[in-house]
């Protein structure tokens, strides 16, 4: 499942005292694994400045079969699989301070772990050296699908990410009537992380809610109910949009996110990146927290899939659409 | 303006393929996924239009090298078989911008019908003026007005065959107006008579389930009209528009059918595109009335003159398609060298640009401008910096038997000199040729130089001579240094700035679109060069891909920052990366 790591600038251009070129193509296989979803998502701290730092010092490689494999990772690695982190101030721009600034960052929001050149020292358990981060071993955390726990406790790790590096997110849970121990615990955390746990210089995400009718509920009754619930956020300045479907219009849990971009004559479009399918949610009941990761598999899919989705539901036309204010 | 096209059962392509042009449009995909075939439907619409050759085989903008086969070839899956009758027409759309263009006015001149109908009858007779007060309020109301509030019109051909006369005819001829169907013609395979029909209850193509309910009454720029007009209660009539109004009046004079006119003298639903619409005399029913009948006579005329108002709804639209496909010129992806012994031909063929030949025959004709121009994009630092330019030479002959010759070899040429002589040349003949010149000084003929300069230069031709053209470009990097392939994204560029032109691009070239979003990245910044400016909705790209034994686009999106917005649909930016890491499929 999606986890963001922090290469410093070093690292990338590791050869870790073997032949550089397997180096690449060890990163490339962890990283970019061949016929399954990539879950590794490596920040840009400080948006350009990691990106021109890296650059540069990739151009630096000596061994020229080394760095334009480097180039050639580099480059696929900045345009699919990174997210921007807002700059940490930085008093010179070795290994050390990148990896200072990585924990510095990691305070503020977490970041699953910041990967180092084989030469640095490790300081922290934050760290972990490039050729751990290359082991088989190191990888089977991060499986995908994953089983995760009925319980908020146990999504964040796998939500962190998700929101974290959002502009939008669209929830469709089909268990959402109202009420403040159904699938509207799930949905208050995801609006907590994406939002209100995020300090500045971060991106806020717009919550777009779907949810379905369900039993004697009018479409009014349910709006009401759930805008209840979700007021105090409102009230923070958090965008919340619900999206009202007929009675099971949908039945799978679905969480979609990405972000926004921008056309020339200034429409703001929504671009998909990520897609996240699972059986089920944490709600409020203990019951459903004891039942632990049973048959509960989320299920991470490319940005191709995501795109394919959002334009799926695009395609629909809901009951209703209310902005909450 | 060409805004776009709409293709269906044309070649490769079985469902609707729908392409929206901008000033730059990419076309990428993979061999033999439907790219050139786009063009190909082009090149079809500009033999309908221009020529109505619904058979057509070699074209005007093609020649020899392209050969689109005949309709049957043309069909959808009709190959295998191309001596059946093709069952299911070609449906092609072309969509127009108005707003620089306008319809051609073919309007009523009601004075003109007045005098008209006095002069055939020699009689003025009170009940004839009685008549012409009802209709008075056309005369205030020219139909050339309907159109001044139109943007956008479009024109749908279906091509189908007719068995009983054993060849392609237009089926249905469909006009849109700002987005909405207007109006349709539809003929019979006998190819007698078309009906044109006012009610619109087209089925949706794209959800036949839906009717799309557009009457005339409300279509939006007439309904817009008519409202202006009964605001400032000018209009005789309340609740309905303007169409409506002159079907119901002069329908009922002339018996229409309810909203249908039979346009009796047509073939097929491809009007002529010359003249207004011949809508008399046999849309008039018999009433027993006789020649010399003031209202027959009356009859007459109004059916001319309401010829004329939907000759303005018909053929305009289809005239303004035809010419703008008159502006398109294509450039094919294999450009000959000259030959050693080239010289331009007398009369310009457009088909020669296919091969590049056109461009060189533009130089060699054009003016120093051009041939600066050209120069300049071809050698300076700037620009494509291919280490050499072009110039023109001119030179003159003399026969050795010329008096200035001959005193040139016995070496008394100037002997008898005076102060204020001078050669006149003005009877001599001269030549010009276009010499390379690289960056050592040293001047080569075109068919001298290395095979990618000899490609390179018909592409900086194309986009720099003339003005508001359509230009289709198969392959513009053909042999090209990868710089230079780059560099072509600021030629294109400069070219829908300057000359106003709108290409479309069949290319392969990572390093073409890796400019061209550049320069999107550098508009957003303010860092574009002059004339390198390029905004997010001046570039198109569409991935064409085959798909379950059809054609598809896929329209991808780019933002300011120069991303595209949908994911690539295949693996074109990465295949340096799969080569070096083919694990990592």
């Amino acid at each position: 499942m999606l986890a963001e790591f922090l290469l410093t600038p070093d690292t990338l251009a590791d050869d870790d005292g073997r032949n550089g070129t397997d180096v690449v193509r060890e990163i490339t296989d962890c990283l970019f694994p061949s016929r399954a979803v990539p879950v590794a998502l490596v920040c840009k701290l400080g948006g350009d400045k990691w990106e021109i730092a890296a650059s540069r010092r990739i151009a630096r490689i000596e061994n020229r079969n080394h760095r334009d494999a480097a180039m050639s990772f580099f480059k696929k690695l900045v345009s699919e699989y990174c997210a921007i982190r807002p700059p940490i101030q930085m008093p010179s721009e070795d290994e050390n301070a990148w990896f200072n600034a990585g924990l510095t960052s990691a305070s503020q929001v977490p970041m699953e772990r910041i990967v180092v050149s084989a030469k640095f020292n490790l300081p922290s358990t934050m760290g972990v050296s490039l050729k751990t981060f290359v082991s088989d071993g190191f990888w089977v955390n991060y499986e995908n699908p994953r089983l995760v726990g009925r319980d908020t406790a146990s999504q964040e790790q796998v939500l962190r990410a998700i929101c974290t590096h959002s502009e939008w997110l669209l929830l469709r849970l089909p268990q959402i009537r109202g009420g403040s121990d159904d699938e509207i615990v799930t949905v208050k955390q995801i609006i907590r992380m994406s939002n209100q746990q995020l300090p500045a210089g971060f991106s806020k995400s717009f919550i777009d809610l779907h949810l379905c009718l369900s039993g004697n509920l009018t479409e009014q009754q349910l709006i009401r109910s759930v805008s209840s619930e979700l007021s105090s956020f409102v009230r923070t300045g958090v965008k919340i949009q619900l999206t009202i479907w007929p009675k099971a219009h949908f039945v799978n849990r679905e969480i979609l996110g990405g972000d926004y971009t921008k056309t020339s004559p200034g429409d703001l479009l929504q671009r998909s990146l990520w897609y996240i399918t699972m059986n089920h949610v944490a709600v409020g009941s203990r019951r459903a927290a004891n039942a632990g990761d049973a048959g509960n598999a989320w299920s991470l899919f490319s940005r191709q899939k995501a795109h394919e989705r959002r334009e799926g539901i695009k395609a629909e036309t809901p009951l209703r659409v209310e902005v909450l204010t | 303006m060409i805004t776009g096209i709409t293709i269906e059962n044309f070649k490769g392509i079985s469902q609707a393929v729908r392409l929206d042009f901008r000033p730059i449009t990419l076309l990428f995909g993979a061999n033999s996924a439907g790219k050139s075939t786009v063009l190909h439907a082009l090149h079809y619409a500009r033999e309908v239009f221009e020529r109505h050759n619904l058979d057509a085989d070699q074209t005007i903008a093609g020649g020899k090298y392209i050969d689109l086969g005949g309709f049957r070839r043309l069909v959808h899956r009709n190959d295998d078989n191309a001596m059946a009758a093709p069952e299911t027409p070609i449906r092609l759309r072309i969509d127009v911008d108005v707003t620089r263009n306008d319809l051609r006015s073919f309007y009523p001149d009601i004075d003109r019908l007045i005098a008209q109908t006095i002069a055939d009858i020699d009689l003025y007779r009170d009940d004839v003026q009685a008549t012409f007060e009802d209709i008075r309020w056309l005369q205030d109301y020219r139909f050339d007005t309907l159109f001044n509030e139109i943007t956008t019109a479009a024109v749908e051909l279906e091509i189908g065959w007719s068995s009983t006369h054993e060849c392609p005819y237009i089926v249905k001829n469909t006009i849109y107006l700002d987005g909405d169907p207007f109006i349709q013609l539809e003929a019979n395979p006998q190819l007698r008579g078309v009906a044109a029909r006012f009610v619109f209850n087209l089925p949706d193509p794209q959800n036949p389930k839906h009717e799309i309910e557009v009457s005339a009454s409300k279509h939006k720029s007439l309904t817009r009209l008519s409202d202006q007009a009964r605001e400032r209660q000018e209009l005789p009539f309340d609740n309905s528009s303007l169409l409506d109004v002159l079907l119901g009046q002069c329908g009922e004079i002339l018996s229409f059918r309810p909203n249908q006119i039979d346009l009796d003298d047509l073939t097929d639903a491809l009007p002529p595109l010359d003249a207004a619409l011949e809508v008399i005399p046999s849309m008039i029913s018999p009433t027993g009335e006789s020649e010399h009948d003031t209202r027959h006579a009356f009859h007459i005329n109004l059916a001319m003159e309401l010829g004329k108002a939907l000759s303005q709804y018909i053929v305009g639209p289809c005239q303004l398609v035809r010419d703008q496909l008159k502006h398109f010129r294509y450039l094919g992806p294999l450009r000959e060298t000259l030959p050693r012994n080239y010289s331009a031909p007398r009369f310009p063929d457009p088909a020669r640009w296919a091969s590049g030949l056109g461009a060189w025959d533009t130089l060699d004709d054009g003016s120093d401008e051009l041939v600066e121009e050209v120069g300049s994009w071809l050698g300076d630092e700037d620009k494509l910096d291919s280490r050499c330019t072009i110039e023109r030479r001119q030179s003159v002959t003399f026969d050795f038997s010329h008096p200035i010759v001959r005193k040139m070899i016995s070496g008394r040429a100037f002997d008898d000199v005076e102060h204020d002589w001078s050669l006149d040349l003005s009877t001599t003949p001269s030549a010009s040729r276009i010499v390379v010149v690289g960056n050592s000084g040293i001047e080569l003929h075109p068919h001298e130089v290395g095979i990618g300069i000899s490609q390179v230069v018909p592409v900086i031709v194309t986009a720099l001579d003339d003005g508001e053209r359509m230009l289709a470009i198969e392959q513009p990097e053909l042999h090209v240094h990868p710089r230079l392939q780059a560099a072509m994204g600021d030629l294109f560029i400069e070219a829908i700035s300057t000359k106003n032109h709108r290409f479309i691009i069949e290319t392969h070239s990572e390093h073409l679109i890796l400019r061209l979003l550049r320069r999107i990245r550098e508009t957003e910044a303010g860092k574009a060069p002059e004339n390198r400016q390029l905004r997010t909705d001046e570039l198109g790209i569409y991935y064409l891909k085959q798909e379950g034994g059809t054609t598809r686009e896929s329209r991808i999106d780019v933002d300011v920052k120069g991303e595209f917005i949908q994911p690539w649909p295949d693996d074109f930016f990465e295949i340096d990366f799969f080569e070096r890491f083919p694990d990592a499929r």
